[in-house]
């Protein structure tokens, strides 16, 4: 689908078929965003929901500079930051492990799982890592940014990312020993 | 060349580049209906429907005593009108014995002289009519076939205990209304705002104003009867609750709340209550964390090789920045405030006694408080990660029941104004924090501040 113009002008004129047309060709790429700052699929359909809601009510903001889809995705990750930021306001407390090494990951296992596979074990993170991880490594934010985006330093960005990668280290030897015992 | 840290972010990077699963169905349902809703306005958030509640209810209650006395005639019922000559006030006087409503009205300026004419209308075909003028008051009949006329002597003052507020005597107002058949039968007292009493037959009176003096009316301060009347009172409270416990400090709370009393007669009345409050526990909170802090980066030495410079063999380290993060374990105690704001309901019954300006009363009834909201202090920094957080500050739970016992001493400082002061007992039924340890019955005193309004 091309969106040219006139669809956004459509948009702008809430013209509900335009919006339906924009939302069926964007929702799975942008569910996937969606589930990767979630904890489950309902916290992820929240995020979503909230996320189009703010696309359609500000499109008239979209001046044309930059990717449509590059706007559309920002929007989701600030609406699924503005979620992680209420999460954390109800409850602060959050379970920890210790850290690891980032040299100690086993590429061979992330490449040998499928997108959903790591879902799972993305999904598992406490919110604070799981949000620092994803805009971190998938969306490219650096630590300066991630640090003014959720309100925090620029070093404790960089202590969740590392606690992140412990932690996913440490699940992802879990399943490779669950492989191993399963293959023997 | 890439690192292992960096290959194994574009491992992640490329699973997720491409994954697109297909939403469910009701995602789209509820953005539609979202948009279709449109945005939602302020007024129709949570709290500004609260406010709307309480300023409603505080319009509707001063609304109340805000509109003009309305001048009621029942067709069918006998009425009783007095109009007193010289005054543009217009006063209500209810027939205490037989309920029914007898007005004072349509005064003209036509005469300086005390006069004063009452009709009594039995029903459509009889009128009787007193009229006193220059000190004699003449009482005329009409059903149709009679016409009479009595009169009397000019009224007698007895005592005036203001500028502008006599009692006159009775016997002097004795007139005889002959050949009507039923002499004001029925009417007993009659009691209205002015301070002159009159009586005729001794079974009828009802009280006027003098003219020209309706200023002089205010000064005279006292409780007014109350019986069927409403008040309102606004009240502000601090409240102690004594509190058993070691690591928790129950501190004072204070609450504002708006109360309107109904007085069944002059003595007993039924009080609700709505209101907010301000509470707040101190405790102590155990706290075990990682900071995790960056300290730092080093460089690792990942592999050594040699080159031969000359005939020098010279190895090369090959190095890698590694970071360095806190990762031990911190434990912080701190003392830390929890904060609540409630919503208070109460509903007492009580009995109220006056002597001149000073009033006292005592009352009993019950409270239910909702938490509206609350707030927890964080022990830790926004770098800090709880391991164990355990909280000596339990949580209050929300409804708290509660039974109320309270004495009121109250002062008239206006014609309709009112101070009181009323200390009172409060027993939380199922006490206010929840938790095995902390929930259990608390009592607690709080002495109340009121400013009270009568609204008739």
């Amino acid at each position: 689908m091309h969106f040219d113009k006139s669809l956004i002008e459509e948009l702008k004129k809430n013209n509900r078929k335009a919006q339906e047309s924009f939302y069926r060709f964007f929702a799975p790429k942008m569910f996937g965003v969606c589930l990767r700052f979630s904890a489950d699929s309902d916290e992820a359909e929240d995020i979503m929901q909230e996320g189009f809601i703010r696309v359609f009510r500000y499109i008239k903001d979209y001046r044309g500079d930059g990717s449509f889809e590059g706007w559309v995705r920002r929007t989701m990750v600030n609406t699924a930051i503005n979620h992680y930021k209420r999460r954390i306001k109800r409850s602060f407390t959050k379970p920890i492990e210790h850290a690891g090494s980032a040299a100690g990951f086993n590429a061979h296992i992330i490449e040998q799982m499928s997108a959903n596979e790591l879902l799972k074990v993305i999904e598992e993170l406490p919110a604070g890592y799981r949000t620092v991880f994803n805009l971190n490594i998938i969306e490219g934010y650096t630590h300066k940014e991630i640090g003014e985006l959720l309100g925090i330093s620029e070093n404790t960005s960089k202590s969740q990312l590392s606690r992140a990668r412990a932690s996913l280290q440490k699940k992802l030897e879990k399943i490779r020993q669950k492989e191993n015992i399963g293959n023997q | 060349m890439e690192t292992n840290s960096e290959h194994i972010n574009n491992l992640f990077k490329q699973k997720f580049e491409d994954f697109a699963p297909q939403p469910p169905e009701r995602v789209w349902a509820g953005i539609a209906s979202a948009l279709d809703k449109g945005v939602v306005p302020w007024y129709s958030t949570l709290p500004a429907k609260i406010v709307a509640i309480v300023i409603g209810a505080a319009i509707l209650l001063g609304g109340y005593w805000l509109l003009p006395l309305q001048n009621t005639q029942p067709d069918k019922k006998p009425t009783m009108e007095a109009a007193y000559q010289n005054t543009t006030e217009s006063n209500v006087a209810i027939d205490t014995k037989t309920d029914k409503t007898i007005q004072q009205q349509q005064r003209t300026q036509k005469q300086n002289e005390n006069s004063y004419t009452a009709t009594h209308k039995a029903d459509q075909n009889r009128v009787v009519k007193h009229t006193a003028s220059s000190g004699l008051i003449s009482a005329s009949g009409n059903n149709g076939t009679h016409h009479n006329e009595a009169t009397a002597a000019k009224p007698k003052i007895l005592s005036s205990q203001q500028p502008g507020n006599a009692t006159i005597s009775e016997q002097n107002l004795l007139a005889s209304v002959s050949n009507t058949g039923e002499p004001f039968a029925g009417f007993s007292t009659i009691q209205a705002i002015p301070k002159k009493t009159v009586s005729l037959n001794n079974n009828l009176s009802f009280s006027i104003l003098k003219p020209g003096k309706v200023e002089n009316n205010k000064q005279f301060v006292t409780h007014k009867k109350q019986s069927g009347n409403w008040i309102l009172g606004l009240y502000f409270s601090p409240e102690f609750i004594f509190d058993p416990f070691d690591s928790l400090t129950i501190q004072n709370s204070y609450a504002i709340k708006v109360e309107p009393t109904y007085y069944f007669n002059n003595h007993w009345f039924i009080r609700p209550g709505i209101g907010l409050s301000y509470a707040r526990d101190k405790g102590f909170v155990k706290a075990d964390f990682m900071s995790w802090d960056y300290l730092g980066s080093y460089e690792d030495v990942v592999d050594v090789t040699f080159d031969t410079v000359g005939n020098t063999v010279t190895p090369v380290y090959h190095t890698q920045t590694r970071d360095v993060y806190d990762s031990i374990l911190h434990i912080t105690i701190s003392e830390e405030t929890n904060r609540y704001l409630y919503l208070q309901t109460s509903l007492v019954f009580g009995y109220h006694n006056h002597v001149n300006k000073f009033g006292w009363s005592i009352y009993a009834g019950s409270q239910v408080n909702f938490i509206l909201t609350e707030k927890r202090d964080n022990p830790l920094q926004d770098n800090q990660s709880a391991v164990y957080l355990k909280y000596n500050l339990a949580n209050r739970h929300s409804p708290q029941y509660g039974l109320k016992i309270g004495f009121g001493l109250d002062y008239a400082i206006a014609k309709r104004w009112l101070l009181s002061v009323e200390p009172e007992y409060n027993y939380f039924i199922n006490g206010i924090n929840g938790g095995d340890v902390y929930n259990t019955p608390l009592s607690g005193i709080g002495l109340r501040f009121g400013l009270i309004y009568t609204l008739k």
